[in-house]
Protein backbone atom coordinates (compact mmCIF):
# COMPACT_ATOMS: atom_id res chain seq x y z
CA UNK A 1 0.00 0.00 0.00
CA UNK A 2 1.30 3.57 -1.00
CA UNK A 3 2.35 5.95 1.71
CA UNK A 4 0.75 8.88 2.05
CA UNK A 5 3.15 10.02 4.84
CA UNK A 6 6.49 8.96 5.45
CA UNK A 7 9.69 10.33 7.21
CA UNK A 8 13.15 9.63 6.00
CA UNK A 9 16.16 9.66 8.67
CA UNK A 10 14.36 12.30 10.75
CA UNK A 11 16.19 13.95 13.76
CA UNK A 12 14.62 16.57 16.15
CA UNK A 13 16.42 18.30 18.98
CA UNK A 14 15.52 20.44 21.59
CA UNK A 15 18.13 22.80 22.36
CA UNK A 16 20.72 19.98 22.81
CA UNK A 17 18.61 17.13 23.65
CA UNK A 18 18.12 14.67 20.40
CA UNK A 19 14.15 13.62 20.37
CA UNK A 20 14.65 12.30 17.33
CA UNK A 21 17.09 9.48 16.13
CA UNK A 22 17.24 8.80 12.49
CA UNK A 23 13.28 8.02 12.24
CA UNK A 24 12.21 6.51 9.09
CA UNK A 25 8.51 5.11 8.91
CA UNK A 26 5.90 4.64 6.01
CA UNK A 27 2.13 5.27 7.12
CA UNK A 28 -0.04 3.81 4.30
CA UNK A 29 -3.00 5.15 2.85
CA UNK A 30 -5.85 4.07 4.42
CA UNK A 31 -4.45 2.48 7.81
CA UNK A 32 -4.30 3.29 10.93
CA UNK A 33 -0.56 3.84 12.29
CA UNK A 34 -0.46 3.14 16.53
CA UNK A 35 2.79 5.04 17.70
CA UNK A 36 3.38 3.37 21.17
CA UNK A 37 6.01 4.10 23.82
CA UNK A 38 6.76 5.19 27.40
CA UNK A 39 6.53 8.49 28.43
CA UNK A 40 9.42 10.61 26.95
CA UNK A 41 10.25 8.39 24.01
CA UNK A 42 9.88 10.76 21.37
CA UNK A 43 6.41 9.31 19.87
CA UNK A 44 4.21 12.56 20.21
CA UNK A 45 6.78 14.73 18.92
CA UNK A 46 7.24 12.53 15.80
CA UNK A 47 3.50 13.09 15.35
CA UNK A 48 3.58 16.92 16.34
CA UNK A 49 5.93 16.76 14.09
CA UNK A 50 4.09 15.44 10.89
CA UNK A 51 2.18 18.45 10.74
CA UNK A 52 5.13 21.34 11.67
CA UNK A 53 3.66 22.13 15.08
CA UNK A 54 7.00 21.67 16.49
CA UNK A 55 8.22 24.58 14.26
CA UNK A 56 7.63 27.51 16.83
CA UNK A 57 9.17 25.71 19.49
CA UNK A 58 11.86 27.73 21.07
CA UNK A 59 15.75 25.98 19.92
CA UNK A 60 14.06 23.13 18.09
CA UNK A 61 16.00 21.66 15.18
CA UNK A 62 15.27 18.98 12.77
CA UNK A 63 17.19 17.55 9.96
CA UNK A 64 15.89 14.33 7.61
CA UNK A 65 12.69 14.47 6.11
CA UNK A 66 8.90 14.03 6.21
CA UNK A 67 7.60 13.92 2.87
CA UNK A 68 3.07 14.18 2.38
CA UNK A 69 2.21 12.78 -0.73
CA UNK A 70 5.77 12.82 -1.81
CA UNK A 71 6.95 16.70 -1.24
CA UNK A 72 9.22 17.37 1.94
CA UNK A 73 6.98 19.65 4.29
CA UNK A 74 9.79 21.04 5.48
CA UNK A 75 10.68 23.16 1.57
CA UNK A 76 10.86 26.75 2.23
CA UNK A 77 8.06 26.96 -0.19
CA UNK A 78 5.50 25.04 1.97
CA UNK A 79 2.41 26.44 2.97
CA UNK A 80 1.84 25.53 6.56
CA UNK A 81 -1.63 26.29 6.56
CA UNK A 82 -2.85 24.43 3.15
CA UNK A 83 -0.43 21.11 4.89
CA UNK A 84 -2.61 21.71 7.95
CA UNK A 85 -5.52 21.41 5.86
CA UNK A 86 -4.33 18.51 4.75
CA UNK A 87 -3.33 16.86 7.96
CA UNK A 88 -5.41 17.53 10.87
CA UNK A 89 -4.60 16.94 14.40
CA UNK A 90 -7.12 15.85 17.25
CA UNK A 91 -5.66 16.16 21.01
CA UNK A 92 -5.51 15.22 24.21
CA UNK A 93 -8.32 16.77 26.08
CA UNK A 94 -10.64 17.86 23.84
CA UNK A 95 -10.69 21.44 23.08
CA UNK A 96 -14.01 23.04 21.48
CA UNK A 97 -13.78 26.71 20.53
CA UNK A 98 -15.83 28.43 23.41
CA UNK A 99 -18.58 29.07 20.76
CA UNK A 100 -21.41 27.32 19.06
CA UNK A 101 -21.22 23.76 18.42
CA UNK A 102 -21.48 24.87 14.51
CA UNK A 103 -19.10 27.81 14.49
CA UNK A 104 -16.82 25.14 16.25
CA UNK A 105 -17.31 23.18 13.07
CA UNK A 106 -17.73 26.03 10.17
CA UNK A 107 -14.36 27.49 11.70
CA UNK A 108 -11.79 26.05 9.99
CA UNK A 109 -13.55 26.38 6.37
CA UNK A 110 -14.64 29.68 6.99
CA UNK A 111 -10.81 30.45 7.63
CA UNK A 112 -10.26 28.88 4.30
CA UNK A 113 -13.11 31.18 2.41
CA UNK A 114 -15.72 29.40 2.42
CA UNK A 115 -19.04 31.90 3.26
CA UNK A 116 -22.09 30.68 2.00
CA UNK A 117 -24.38 29.64 4.43
CA UNK A 118 -25.74 26.34 2.50
CA UNK A 119 -22.61 25.16 1.99
CA UNK A 120 -21.05 25.91 5.29
CA UNK A 121 -24.63 24.18 6.69
CA UNK A 122 -23.50 20.56 4.43
CA UNK A 123 -20.25 20.97 5.89
CA UNK A 124 -20.94 21.07 9.37
CA UNK A 125 -23.63 18.39 8.65
CA UNK A 126 -21.33 16.10 6.70
CA UNK A 127 -18.45 16.55 9.35
CA UNK A 128 -20.86 16.03 12.68
CA UNK A 129 -22.01 12.64 10.98
CA UNK A 130 -18.74 11.51 9.67
CA UNK A 131 -17.71 11.97 13.48
CA UNK A 132 -20.45 9.93 14.50
CA UNK A 133 -21.98 12.46 16.89
CA UNK A 134 -24.78 14.43 14.27
CA UNK A 135 -27.99 12.60 15.77
CA UNK A 136 -27.01 14.04 19.52
CA UNK A 137 -26.22 17.35 18.52
CA UNK A 138 -28.61 18.05 15.32
CA UNK A 139 -31.33 19.65 17.89
CA UNK A 140 -28.72 21.95 19.48
CA UNK A 141 -26.20 23.27 16.78
CA UNK A 142 -26.55 26.68 18.09
CA UNK A 143 -25.15 25.75 21.83
CA UNK A 144 -22.09 26.13 23.31
CA UNK A 145 -19.95 23.43 22.69
CA UNK A 146 -18.26 23.40 26.02
CA UNK A 147 -21.78 22.19 27.27
CA UNK A 148 -21.62 19.21 25.98
CA UNK A 149 -19.56 15.98 27.70
CA UNK A 150 -15.84 14.76 26.95
CA UNK A 151 -16.54 12.12 24.95
CA UNK A 152 -19.20 14.48 22.30
CA UNK A 153 -16.60 17.22 22.78
CA UNK A 154 -13.76 14.81 21.43
CA UNK A 155 -16.22 14.03 18.44
CA UNK A 156 -16.69 17.74 18.21
CA UNK A 157 -13.17 18.53 17.51
CA UNK A 158 -12.67 15.62 15.42
CA UNK A 159 -15.52 16.71 13.14
CA UNK A 160 -13.60 20.00 13.58
CA UNK A 161 -10.66 18.35 11.59
CA UNK A 162 -12.74 16.84 9.19
CA UNK A 163 -14.58 19.87 8.53
CA UNK A 164 -11.90 20.96 6.53
CA UNK A 165 -11.26 17.64 4.19
CA UNK A 166 -7.80 16.44 5.63
CA UNK A 167 -5.85 13.20 4.38
CA UNK A 168 -4.93 11.94 7.52
CA UNK A 169 -6.14 12.66 10.73
CA UNK A 170 -3.27 12.60 13.59
CA UNK A 171 -4.67 11.82 17.34
CA UNK A 172 -2.43 12.38 20.10
CA UNK A 173 -3.84 10.18 22.68
CA UNK A 174 -7.18 11.17 22.17
CA UNK A 175 -9.43 8.97 23.89
CA UNK A 176 -7.20 9.38 27.29
CA UNK A 177 -9.41 11.58 28.98
CA UNK A 178 -12.59 9.56 28.51
CA UNK A 179 -14.62 6.96 29.76
CA UNK A 180 -14.79 3.35 28.03
CA UNK A 181 -17.93 4.08 26.11
CA UNK A 182 -17.04 7.44 24.62
CA UNK A 183 -13.51 5.59 24.13
CA UNK A 184 -15.43 2.40 22.41
CA UNK A 185 -17.46 4.77 20.02
CA UNK A 186 -13.58 7.04 19.18
CA UNK A 187 -12.24 3.83 18.63
CA UNK A 188 -15.49 3.00 16.07
CA UNK A 189 -15.11 5.63 14.37
CA UNK A 190 -11.73 5.92 13.98
CA UNK A 191 -12.45 2.29 12.07
CA UNK A 192 -14.89 3.99 10.26
CA UNK A 193 -12.38 6.82 9.01
CA UNK A 194 -9.79 4.74 7.73
CA UNK A 195 -12.05 4.25 5.06
CA UNK A 196 -11.50 7.92 3.78
CA UNK A 197 -8.69 9.28 5.52
CA UNK A 198 -5.06 8.04 6.91
CA UNK A 199 -4.75 7.82 10.52
CA UNK A 200 -1.76 8.19 12.90
CA UNK A 201 -2.59 8.01 16.58
CA UNK A 202 -0.20 8.08 19.57
CA UNK A 203 -1.73 6.08 22.32
CA UNK A 204 -0.64 4.52 25.73
CA UNK A 205 -3.48 1.94 25.92
CA UNK A 206 -1.90 -1.22 24.20
CA UNK A 207 -5.21 -2.95 23.99
CA UNK A 208 -6.63 0.08 22.00
CA UNK A 209 -3.31 0.11 19.60
CA UNK A 210 -4.18 -3.53 19.02
CA UNK A 211 -7.90 -2.81 18.70
CA UNK A 212 -7.70 -0.31 16.05
CA UNK A 213 -4.56 -0.37 14.52
CA UNK A 214 -3.34 -1.68 11.51
CA UNK A 215 0.21 -0.84 11.90
CA UNK A 216 2.26 -0.09 14.79
CA UNK A 217 5.59 1.72 15.63
CA UNK A 218 7.50 1.55 19.13
CA UNK A 219 9.59 4.15 19.87
CA UNK A 220 11.87 4.16 22.57
CA UNK A 221 14.60 6.89 23.70
CA UNK A 222 13.78 9.14 20.66
CA UNK A 223 14.51 5.62 18.21
CA UNK A 224 12.35 3.58 16.09
CA UNK A 225 13.06 0.18 17.33
CA UNK A 226 10.34 -1.52 15.66
CA UNK A 227 7.41 -1.15 12.90
CA UNK A 228 5.22 -3.54 11.70
CA UNK A 229 1.76 -5.32 11.40
CA UNK A 230 0.17 -5.34 14.47
CA UNK A 231 -0.70 -8.09 14.80
CA UNK A 232 2.86 -9.39 14.52
CA UNK A 233 4.21 -6.61 17.03
CA UNK A 234 1.40 -7.47 19.76
CA UNK A 235 2.14 -11.58 18.88
CA UNK A 236 5.81 -12.22 17.83
CA UNK A 237 7.64 -8.70 18.17
CA UNK A 238 11.04 -9.12 16.59
CA UNK A 239 12.32 -7.14 19.18
CA UNK A 240 13.40 -7.61 22.96
CA UNK A 241 12.95 -4.11 23.70
CA UNK A 242 9.37 -3.83 21.87
CA UNK A 243 8.52 -7.13 23.78
CA UNK A 244 9.71 -5.89 27.12
CA UNK A 245 7.70 -3.15 27.04
CA UNK A 246 4.50 -3.96 25.80
CA UNK A 247 4.37 -6.79 28.13
CA UNK A 248 4.71 -4.19 30.75
CA UNK A 249 8.60 -5.10 32.12
CA UNK A 250 9.37 -1.44 31.90
CA UNK A 251 7.86 1.66 30.53
CA UNK B 1 7.31 -4.56 37.41
CA UNK B 2 4.92 -6.48 36.88
CA UNK B 3 5.48 -8.83 40.01
CA UNK B 4 2.36 -10.57 40.33
CA UNK B 5 1.95 -11.51 36.94
CA UNK B 6 5.30 -13.10 36.64
CA UNK B 7 4.35 -15.28 39.88
CA UNK B 8 0.86 -15.65 38.55
CA UNK B 9 2.66 -17.17 35.18
CA UNK B 10 5.37 -18.96 37.49
CA UNK B 11 1.87 -21.02 39.04
CA UNK B 12 0.65 -21.76 35.74
CA UNK B 13 3.45 -23.31 34.54
CA UNK B 14 3.78 -25.28 38.22
CA UNK B 15 0.26 -26.54 37.65
CA UNK B 16 1.16 -27.55 33.81
CA UNK B 17 4.16 -29.70 34.99
CA UNK B 18 2.91 -31.40 37.99
CA UNK B 19 -0.42 -32.38 35.98
CA UNK B 20 2.29 -33.49 33.56
CA UNK B 21 3.72 -35.75 36.06
CA UNK B 22 0.17 -37.70 36.90
CA UNK B 23 0.32 -37.73 33.12
CA UNK B 24 3.39 -39.62 32.57
CA UNK B 25 3.05 -41.36 35.82
CA UNK B 26 -0.41 -42.88 34.47
CA UNK B 27 1.38 -44.29 31.20
CA UNK B 28 4.52 -45.83 33.08
CA UNK B 29 2.19 -47.18 35.69
CA UNK B 30 -0.31 -48.66 33.10
CA UNK B 31 2.33 -50.19 30.76
CA UNK B 32 4.02 -52.01 33.47
CA UNK B 33 0.61 -53.31 35.03
CA UNK B 34 -0.39 -54.87 31.55
CA UNK B 35 3.34 -56.52 31.06
CA UNK B 36 3.28 -57.59 34.46
CA UNK B 37 -0.33 -58.83 34.58
CA UNK B 38 -0.66 -56.39 37.71
CA UNK B 39 -4.52 -55.81 38.20
CA UNK B 40 -3.58 -53.16 41.35
CA UNK B 41 -1.67 -51.20 39.14
CA UNK B 42 -4.58 -51.05 36.44
CA UNK B 43 -6.55 -49.56 39.64
CA UNK B 44 -4.07 -47.09 40.50
CA UNK B 45 -4.39 -45.67 37.08
CA UNK B 46 -8.21 -45.36 37.08
CA UNK B 47 -7.78 -43.69 40.79
CA UNK B 48 -5.16 -41.27 39.84
CA UNK B 49 -6.69 -40.33 36.18
CA UNK B 50 -10.28 -39.85 37.87
CA UNK B 51 -9.13 -36.32 39.06
CA UNK B 52 -7.15 -35.05 36.02
CA UNK B 53 -10.48 -33.59 34.33
CA UNK B 54 -10.75 -31.36 37.64
CA UNK B 55 -7.05 -30.28 36.84
CA UNK B 56 -8.18 -29.62 33.42
CA UNK B 57 -10.73 -27.39 34.74
CA UNK B 58 -8.79 -25.59 37.25
CA UNK B 59 -5.81 -24.41 34.46
CA UNK B 60 -8.41 -23.56 32.02
CA UNK B 61 -10.30 -21.28 34.72
CA UNK B 62 -6.76 -19.80 35.83
CA UNK B 63 -5.71 -19.13 32.02
CA UNK B 64 -9.06 -17.59 31.43
CA UNK B 65 -8.54 -15.69 34.57
CA UNK B 66 -5.23 -14.27 33.32
CA UNK B 67 -6.46 -13.31 29.77
CA UNK B 68 -9.02 -11.26 31.60
CA UNK B 69 -7.40 -9.52 34.64
CA UNK B 70 -4.06 -9.31 32.61
CA UNK B 71 -4.99 -8.84 28.73
CA UNK B 72 -1.56 -10.46 27.85
CA UNK B 73 0.26 -10.13 24.31
CA UNK B 74 3.35 -11.34 22.71
CA UNK B 75 5.43 -13.99 24.94
CA UNK B 76 2.62 -13.76 27.48
CA UNK B 77 -0.30 -14.57 25.16
CA UNK B 78 1.95 -17.28 24.16
CA UNK B 79 2.53 -19.10 27.36
CA UNK B 80 -0.91 -18.84 28.47
CA UNK B 81 -3.19 -19.97 25.00
CA UNK B 82 -0.27 -23.07 25.09
CA UNK B 83 -1.32 -23.69 28.72
CA UNK B 84 -4.87 -23.57 27.66
CA UNK B 85 -4.37 -25.91 24.78
CA UNK B 86 -1.49 -28.26 26.68
CA UNK B 87 -4.13 -29.24 28.80
CA UNK B 88 -6.40 -31.12 26.64
CA UNK B 89 -3.79 -33.14 24.93
CA UNK B 90 -2.56 -34.02 28.90
CA UNK B 91 -6.52 -34.38 30.04
CA UNK B 92 -6.87 -37.12 26.80
CA UNK B 93 -3.28 -38.95 27.55
CA UNK B 94 -4.60 -39.30 31.08
CA UNK B 95 -8.03 -40.60 29.41
CA UNK B 96 -6.02 -43.19 26.89
CA UNK B 97 -4.19 -44.52 29.66
CA UNK B 98 -7.29 -45.10 31.57
CA UNK B 99 -8.62 -46.58 28.59
CA UNK B 100 -5.71 -48.87 28.54
CA UNK B 101 -5.98 -49.62 32.52
CA UNK B 102 -9.18 -51.03 32.27
CA UNK B 103 -8.71 -53.13 28.73
CA UNK B 104 -5.78 -54.59 31.41
CA UNK B 105 -7.70 -55.71 34.37
CA UNK B 106 -10.84 -56.91 31.95
CA UNK B 107 -8.11 -58.79 30.39
CA UNK B 108 -6.10 -60.15 33.45
CA UNK B 109 -9.49 -60.93 34.84
CA UNK B 110 -9.94 -63.01 31.45
CA UNK B 111 -6.36 -64.21 31.10
CA UNK B 112 -4.72 -64.66 34.56
CA UNK B 113 -2.10 -67.04 33.15
CA UNK B 114 -2.04 -67.05 29.19
CA UNK B 115 -2.25 -62.91 28.77
CA UNK B 116 0.49 -62.71 25.83
CA UNK B 117 1.86 -58.78 25.30
CA UNK B 118 3.71 -58.57 21.93
CA UNK B 119 6.49 -57.12 22.79
CA UNK B 120 5.99 -54.19 20.17
CA UNK B 121 3.36 -52.85 22.35
CA UNK B 122 6.06 -52.47 25.41
CA UNK B 123 8.47 -50.56 23.08
CA UNK B 124 5.37 -48.28 21.65
CA UNK B 125 4.53 -47.74 25.36
CA UNK B 126 8.39 -46.89 26.19
CA UNK B 127 8.66 -44.64 23.11
CA UNK B 128 4.88 -42.81 23.72
CA UNK B 129 5.84 -42.79 27.32
CA UNK B 130 9.30 -40.71 26.39
CA UNK B 131 7.11 -38.54 24.25
CA UNK B 132 4.75 -37.25 26.62
CA UNK B 133 8.13 -36.82 28.49
CA UNK B 134 10.19 -35.02 26.26
CA UNK B 135 7.31 -33.16 25.06
CA UNK B 136 6.90 -31.77 28.52
CA UNK B 137 10.53 -30.89 28.78
CA UNK B 138 10.32 -29.28 25.38
CA UNK B 139 7.65 -26.76 26.73
CA UNK B 140 9.13 -26.16 30.26
CA UNK B 141 12.46 -25.50 28.75
CA UNK B 142 10.94 -24.08 25.70
CA UNK B 143 13.40 -26.10 23.56
CA UNK B 144 12.45 -25.82 19.94
CA UNK B 145 14.97 -28.58 18.93
CA UNK B 146 13.79 -31.01 21.55
CA UNK B 147 10.02 -30.50 20.36
CA UNK B 148 11.22 -31.41 16.74
CA UNK B 149 13.01 -34.81 18.33
CA UNK B 150 9.39 -35.82 19.67
CA UNK B 151 7.64 -34.97 16.46
CA UNK B 152 10.26 -37.07 14.66
CA UNK B 153 9.41 -39.78 16.72
CA UNK B 154 5.82 -40.22 15.88
CA UNK B 155 6.44 -42.36 12.98
CA UNK B 156 8.56 -45.09 14.86
CA UNK B 157 5.76 -45.25 16.80
CA UNK B 158 3.21 -45.43 13.68
CA UNK B 159 5.59 -47.98 12.56
CA UNK B 160 5.62 -49.88 15.84
CA UNK B 161 1.47 -49.80 15.71
CA UNK B 162 1.58 -51.20 12.40
CA UNK B 163 3.69 -54.21 12.95
CA UNK B 164 1.65 -54.99 16.64
CA UNK B 165 -1.64 -54.79 13.81
CA UNK B 166 0.27 -57.34 11.76
CA UNK B 167 0.98 -59.92 14.42
CA UNK B 168 -2.16 -59.79 16.43
CA UNK B 169 -4.14 -59.92 13.17
CA UNK B 170 -1.67 -62.89 12.46
CA UNK B 171 -2.42 -64.20 16.27
CA UNK B 172 -6.38 -64.41 15.15
CA UNK B 173 -5.69 -66.24 12.17
CA UNK B 174 -3.64 -68.92 14.14
CA UNK B 175 -5.84 -69.12 17.21
CA UNK B 176 -9.33 -68.34 16.80
CA UNK B 177 -9.96 -68.72 20.22
CA UNK B 178 -7.96 -66.12 21.53
CA UNK B 179 -9.29 -63.75 19.18
CA UNK B 180 -10.67 -61.24 22.08
CA UNK B 181 -7.49 -60.44 23.55
CA UNK B 182 -5.70 -60.11 20.44
CA UNK B 183 -8.32 -57.25 19.50
CA UNK B 184 -8.35 -55.88 22.76
CA UNK B 185 -4.23 -55.63 22.49
CA UNK B 186 -5.03 -53.56 19.16
CA UNK B 187 -7.08 -50.97 20.86
CA UNK B 188 -4.32 -50.84 23.47
CA UNK B 189 -1.89 -50.32 21.49
CA UNK B 190 -4.52 -47.89 19.25
CA UNK B 191 -4.61 -45.71 22.44
CA UNK B 192 -0.74 -45.73 22.53
CA UNK B 193 -0.52 -44.63 19.32
CA UNK B 194 -3.22 -41.60 20.50
CA UNK B 195 -0.96 -40.88 23.17
CA UNK B 196 1.76 -40.66 21.00
CA UNK B 197 0.03 -38.15 18.60
CA UNK B 198 -1.07 -35.61 21.53
CA UNK B 199 2.45 -35.56 22.41
CA UNK B 200 3.02 -34.69 19.37
CA UNK B 201 0.30 -31.41 19.69
CA UNK B 202 1.98 -31.16 22.85
CA UNK B 203 5.48 -30.33 21.25
CA UNK B 204 3.32 -28.32 18.71
CA UNK B 205 2.42 -26.30 21.41
CA UNK B 206 5.37 -26.14 23.04
CA UNK B 207 7.17 -24.80 19.45
CA UNK B 208 4.42 -22.01 19.14
CA UNK B 209 5.10 -20.99 22.79
CA UNK B 210 8.63 -19.88 21.40
CA UNK B 211 7.87 -19.00 17.87
CA UNK B 212 4.62 -17.57 17.64
CA UNK B 213 4.14 -20.34 14.97
CA UNK B 214 1.77 -22.76 14.59
CA UNK B 215 2.74 -25.93 12.51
Amino acid sequence: MQAILKTEHLDLWYGTNQALKDVSLDMPEHQVTALIGPSGCGKSTFLKTLDRMNDLVPGVRIEGKVLYRGRNIFDPDMDVTSLRRHVGMVFQKPNPFPMSIYDNIAYGPRTHGIRGKRELDEIVERSLRGAAIWDEVKDRLKKSALSLSGGQQQRICIARALAVEPDVLLMDEATSALDPISTSKIEDLIADLKKEYTIVIVTHNMQQATRVSDQCAFFLHGELVEAGETGQIFSVPKDKRTEDYITGRFG
Amino acid sequence: MRKTFDAELLELGQELTDMALQAQTAIDVVTNSLTSRDAEGARQVLEGTAGLDQVERDIENHCLTLLLRQQPVARDLRTISTALKMVTDLQRIGDQAANIAELTLLLVEQHPSGLEVPDHIQQMSQRAGMMVRQAIAAYTARDVAVAHGVINLDDQVDELFTRVKEELIERIVQERDNADQAVDLIIIAKYLERIADHAVNIANWAIFCVTGKLQ
